[in-house]
């Protein structure tokens, strides 16, 4: 740091990057009833799967920033600097409706990735007895989604597909498991055939299978009727979705042996940054902790418990 | 970005002993800067590391603490309103005993001055907290006896006007003889900066602040929140776990600056002006009304480094106008 005789916050040697940068909608693509959002931002780092950016448009009338998770990043085109950032925007309110209209130029203020991500590499670390180590020939990661909470997923696969290039630990097989409300929701599938094809090119299994509640997009019924079928003893479960689809995941996990489960949980946050202490939501154990700092996700048992636990979360991205 | 010759203008103030680079520091509880810094990242040029290294306020104000640990309100805590938002955070804090033991040494580290912010329930909470508060500063700064004195980088915010938990707190802060009891209780205890943070949810803030003043207070923060209450669409029950919350953000300027216009038309010491400033415009208003030291509450929720941003352009501002701090400082009374 410079010497403070004069600094008044401003310094032409900066040490660093600014928390929040302005970043530029380069692509805007409805899916059903969904918008992808891919904004150019600079300074970005890697995100991981389940890490969020707060993001406001410049000039919103809305006060506040809305979180959304990474849904997948792609490197900058010719004569840009940064990284395309995606965002899946779902219309809850106000500023996600803002969001969705968003046209390519705009402007729009970005801070992160931010919180705890799904984590790989601790699963591949986790034993699941017996000494042995997750991640065998008989390794299965499920990714269990609702609407809206594919959004991390498609990056997880990006990711997975590096980690499988690279000799990493993971799963032997990955199965996407999605539940839809209506078809328009399902239009976000499309997103999610390359990084299958892919996975598949490199020779890991990978499968995805769909379901909708109203029955207007091939199978009807609820995600959880997918996951009841599919889940075996020793898997591991990654789920994103509506806070009653996670404890509903979370209630079927604890019927088979050895199922390890994480989860991404929302609440309506100011700062994303640890800062207000807005976001807290309760634990199994009934400590109160912060969605942005140490979530969005937590895993099964320190966030429901042993059984299910009745948990009030308020709305989250209006 | 500023020119050359804004970046010698000269923006340094003064708050009691504390000596401010610029006239711009955070409200309490809207910015944590260890929190913040590690979400960020403190890797070599990654943000977090950047605001450690060089904070974007001119002092850092933590937390509430109170002597007893407080979990806070339940959720959900926050809500946005139209232009602003609703807390009922409720204080959550651990105690001031992990306070002095935990955080304070590494606030002490940091290079900015500190102003930090006790909150309680009853005149003998503040008395305690602050007895520990001070023997702690005592201790922890007494390897360094060549150094300043302490009271020259640390003051104290008393919190009397949180709007959202049940006891104490706000209502010392909405009696101007309760809060002059207060002061006059603390002020034996503290040789530093003593600010008592005053609530706009009272009739007559002047008389408030008249009697802080007279009780001894070296300098006044105001205002905190307005309460509130919102209404959830669905239910039809309030929409904040702790039923009422208080109310922040540009929504509240107009208010707040009559706060602080008419306190400043009462009072002889500074003031620390907040309630939604998130533009320079709005930093130059509170100035204008009398404050000399501006918060920046919840607009650091967008931006973590917004007062980094203001502080240029409010240097920016004063070289276009050929004006001084001094110039600008009160002159909606001149």
């Amino acid at each position: 740091m410079r010497a403070d005789a004069d600094d008044r916050g401003r310094s032409d040697s900066d040490p660093g990057r600014d928390p929040a940068v302005v970043g530029r909608v380069v692509h805007s693509r409805t899916l059903g009833s969904m918008v992808e959002l891919t904004v150019l931002v600079p300074g970005w780092r890697a995100a991981r799967s389940g890490e969020f950016a707060m993001i406001r448009l410049v000039g919103s009338r809305r006060f506040l920033p809305r979180a959304f998770s990474v849904h997948s990043e792609r490197p900058a085109e010719a004569g840009e600097s940064g990284t395309r950032v995606a965002f899946l925007i779902s219309p809850v309110g106000p500023a996600t409706i803002e969001l969705m209209a968003a046209s390519k130029g705009s402007e729009v203020w970005v801070v992160g990735p931010l919180g705890r991500s799904f984590d790989i590499d601790a699963l591949s670390r986790s034993e699941i007895g017996a000494g042995e180590r997750w991640g065998g020939a008989g390794s299965r990661l499920l990714i269990v989604a609702g609407g809206v909470g594919a959004a991390p997923f498609l990056l997880l696969l990006e990711r997975l597909a590096d980690r499988v290039r690279a000799s990493a630990p993971r799963a032997a097989e990955v199965l996407v498991l999605l539940g839809f409300r209506d078809s328009p929701q399902a239009a976000v599938l499309d997103a999610f055939e390359p990084p299958l094809a892919a996975l598949d090119a490199l020779g890991m299994r990978a499968r995805m299978e769909t379901i909708c509640e109203d029955g207007s997009f091939g199978r009807e019924g609820l995600v959880t009727d997918l996951l009841s079928e599919e889940l075996s003893d020793g898997d591991a479960l990654f789920c994103c979705g509506a806070h009653a689809m996670c404890e509903a995941v979370w209630d079927l996990c604890r019927t088979r042996e050895a199922v390890r489960a994480w989860f991404s949980l929302e609440a309506g946050m100011a700062c994303g940054v640890g800062s207000c202490q807005g976001c807290v939501i309760p634990m199994a154990d009934g400590r109160l902790v912060r969605v942005c700092r140490e979530g969005p996700v937590f895993s099964g048992e320190e966030a429901f418990g042993e059984s299910g636990h009745p948990c009030v979360v308020g709305g989250g991205g209006s | 970005m500023s020119g050359r010759a804004a970046q010698n203008i000269d923006l340094t103030t003064r708050l009691g002993p504390i000596e401010l680079r610029h006239p711009l520091i955070n409200a309490s509880g809207t910015f944590d800067l260890f929190e913040v810094a590690e979400s960020l990242g403190l890797g070599e040029g990654e943000a977090g590391t950047r605001l450690l290294l060089d904070p974007p306020f001119a002092a850092y104000v933590p937390k509430t603490v109170t002597l007893a640990p407080r979990r806070g309100n339940e959720p959900p805590r926050i809500l946005e309103t139209e232009a602003g938002m609703l807390n009922s955070i409720g204080l959550p804090n651990n105690g001031i005993d992990v306070f002095v033991e935990r955080e304070l040494p590494r606030l002490l580290g940091l290079p900015r001055p500190l102003i930090l912010n006790v909150g309680g329930f009853s005149i003998q909470d503040y008395v305690v907290t602050v007895e520990r508060l001070r023997r702690a500063l005592d201790e922890q700064t007494s390897s360094r006896p060549t150094a300043a004195p302490w009271t020259e980088r640390v003051g104290l915010e008393l919190n009397v006007s949180c709007p959202n938990v049940h006891s104490g707190c706000m209502s010392i802060g909405a009696d101007p003889d309760e809060t002059a009891a207060l002061l006059r209780a603390v002020r034996p205890l503290w040789p530093g900066l003593l600010m008592p943070k005053l609530t706009p949810n009272v009739t007559d803030i002047a008389s408030v602040a008249r009697a802080a003043e007279a009780a001894g207070a070296d300098a006044l923060s105001l205002v905190n929140t307005f309460k509130g209450l919102a209404i959830d669409r669905v239910s039809l029950r309030p929409s904040l776990g702790g039923v009422t919350g208080g109310l922040s953000g540009p929504a509240i300027k107009p208010l707040a600056l009559r706060c602080v216009y008419e306190v400043a038309a009462t009072v002889e010491i500074p003031i620390v002006g907040m309630g939604g400033a998130t533009e320079v415009q709005d930093v130059v208003d509170f100035l204008a009304c009398g404050a000399s030291v501006v918060a920046i509450g919840c607009a650091t929720f967008r931006d973590p480094a917004t007062a980094r941003r203001l502080s240029g352009e409010l240097a920016d501002f004063l070289h276009s106008r050929s004006l001084s701090m001094g110039d600008v400082v009160g002159a909606a009374h001149r």
